[in-house]
This record gives C-alpha cells, sequence and structure tokens, in this order.
C-alpha cells in the first residue's frame, strides 16, 4: 500500500432504493472517473477479514455514502478505526437535486441521472484529498 | 391470538467487488419480491453490522438461509458472528459451475444471462425456504 488512494464506502444495503444508489456511485467513481485515485471498500468482506480492507480503511482517507438514516457505512468504518474524511448522506442529494430513483432493484433514468451527479460530487471531493 | 407467522430471514451477500455478489443480491430480491413474498424477509447485512436493531433481532428470532456469493462465504461469517440460526446456504459459485452459460457481465450489470444466474438461484432459495417452514411445522 505504498501510493495513497481514497477508499470509497457505500451503503450495500438491501433496504431501500438508494442502498442500490449508494452502491452505483462507487462503482462509478473507482471505475470510471477516478479509478486511479480510489479504491473500492467491500463492507462484508471487511467484516469477515477477508482482503485488505480493514488495513485501507485505516490507512487512507475515507469517504462515506450512506444510504439512510442508520448510517451503517460510517458505524461500520468508525467501527474499524477507519480514517472519514467526507461523508455524502443520500436522501440530502435527493431533495437538492430533485431526481426521484424508481424502486431497489431498477434505479430508472432519474436514479441514474442522480448516480451521475452523486459521483461527480465524490470525485471532486478525492480530488480535495488527493490533489 | 394467532400466532405470528414464521418467516425465514434471507441474508446475501452485499459484497461490492465481484459480479457474483451483485447475483446474489438480486436473487435474495428475487425471493423476496416474486417468489416468496409472504415466507421471507430481507436481512440487510450492512444494518446488521450497523446493529440496527430491527436487523439483529430477526436474524436471532429466525432461521436463516444465506446466499454467499463466492468462496470466501462472508455472509456466512457474518450471520454467525450475530448468532444466526443459518438453516440453508446457498453458493452462488457453485450453482454457476452447474451453469456455465449463465455467466454474468459484471458487477454494475449482470445481463440477461447474470439475471439467469440469479433467478436459478432464487428458485433453489424459494424450494429451500419452503423446506424450512415445513420442517418447522412439523
Amino acid at each position: 500500500m505504498s501510493e495513497k488512494k481514497v477508499a470509497i464506502v457505500a451503503c450495500t444495503g438491501m433496504g431501500k432504493t438508494l442502498g442500490t444508489v449508494a452502491r452505483q456511485v462507487a462503482y462509478k467513481v473507482v471505475e470510471e472517473l477516478r479509478p486511479e485515485k480510489t479504491v473500492l471498500i467491500c463492507i462484508p468482506s471487511m467484516a469477515a477479514n477477508v482482503g485488505e480492507y480493514k488495513n485501507q480503511v485505516k490507512n487512507y482517507p475515507s469517504i462515506i455514502l450512506d444510504g439512510c438514516v442508520e448510517r451503517c457505512a460510517t458505524k461500520v468504518i468508525s467501527d474499524n478505526n477507519g480514517m472519514i474524511k467526507g461523508r455524502l448522506f443520500l436522501p440530502q442529494l435527493v431533495k437538492k437535486y430533485g431526481l426521484k430513483p424508481g424502486p431497489r432493484t431498477d434505479i430508472g433514468p432519474e436514479g441514474e441521472e442522480l448516480v451521475t451527479k452523486i459521483a461527480q460530487e465524490v470525485a471532486e471531493q478525492v480530488d480535495r484529498l488527493l490533489p | 391470538m394467532l400466532e405470528e407467522q414464521k418467516k425465514v430471514a434471507i441474508a446475501v451477500c452485499t459484497g461490492m467487488d465481484q459480479p457474483l455478489a451483485t447475483v446474489a443480491r438480486y436473487a435474495g430480491y428475487h425471493v423476496l419480491e416474486k417468489l416468496r413474498p409472504d415466507k421471507t424477509v430481507l436481512l440487510c447485512t450492512p444494518a446488521l453490522l450497523g446493529g440496527v436493531q430491527e436487523d439483529v433481532d430477526f436474524i436471532k428470532n429466525n432461521p436463516a438461509l444465506v446466499i454467499d456469493g463466492c468462496e470466501e462465504k462472508c455472509c456466512e461469517k457474518i450471520v454467525k458472528n450475530a448468532n444466526g440460526k443459518i438453516r440453508a446456504i446457498i453458493n452462488v459459485k457453485d450453482v454457476l459451475n452447474e451453469h456455465r452459460e449463465f455467466q454474468p457481465e459484471s458487477r454494475v450489470k449482470l445481463g440477461p444471462n447474470g439475471m439467469k444466474l440469479a433467478e436459478t438461484v432464487g428458485e433453489i432459495a424459494a424450494k429451500k425456504v419452503d423446506e424450512i417452514l415445513e420442517a418447522d411445522k412439523a
């Protein structure tokens, strides 16, 4: 882990549409917008002690995408002594952009547009953390 | 007073890394929303890890069916750590080994074949839900 990266942590929740949106945002940032500057954290793997995720959240600044008021992603990263440097609360961003995603299995065109806008915000945060 | 009907908690791998995790996710939705909506609830693994009481209680009080994505078996480990009563385990990788034609496209988009794999896993899960609830009645 020599090169500094930003850890992207998405709520991977099953219950709500915004869990799906958070997940899609994370993929967009890591695969398309900032692949060279980011790593994707897998919460279940981290909890099961699989892979390098625990070390990554300790050593890299993290940006958290929480899908609901429970803020499970934030709690899990805090419990693992993660270095949280940015937090996005998706219900707030739904209001900000006025875009309503479809159901959790298919977020639809407005959901896709929401993903694009939130991913852009995340990418800007990544650039501020790693200029 | 009527006894509350027992339901099966469907716990799926909610991993981010592999397409098979996305398959597990859609298999969970398929069971809950289409195949056995009256007999199942979908457990939210991150909520369980985040200590959300509803999920913590549910996994303690109901039989669980785990759908893991790969050989790491993260979901099974998480449910065991939460003292869940696991009654059946399905591994998506095993199902893919028997249906090589259902290779998912990517972790972001499963594509038609990946969705078929999710539906196949869902069908296997639905049968196991019936078996669990039948066994509990006996």
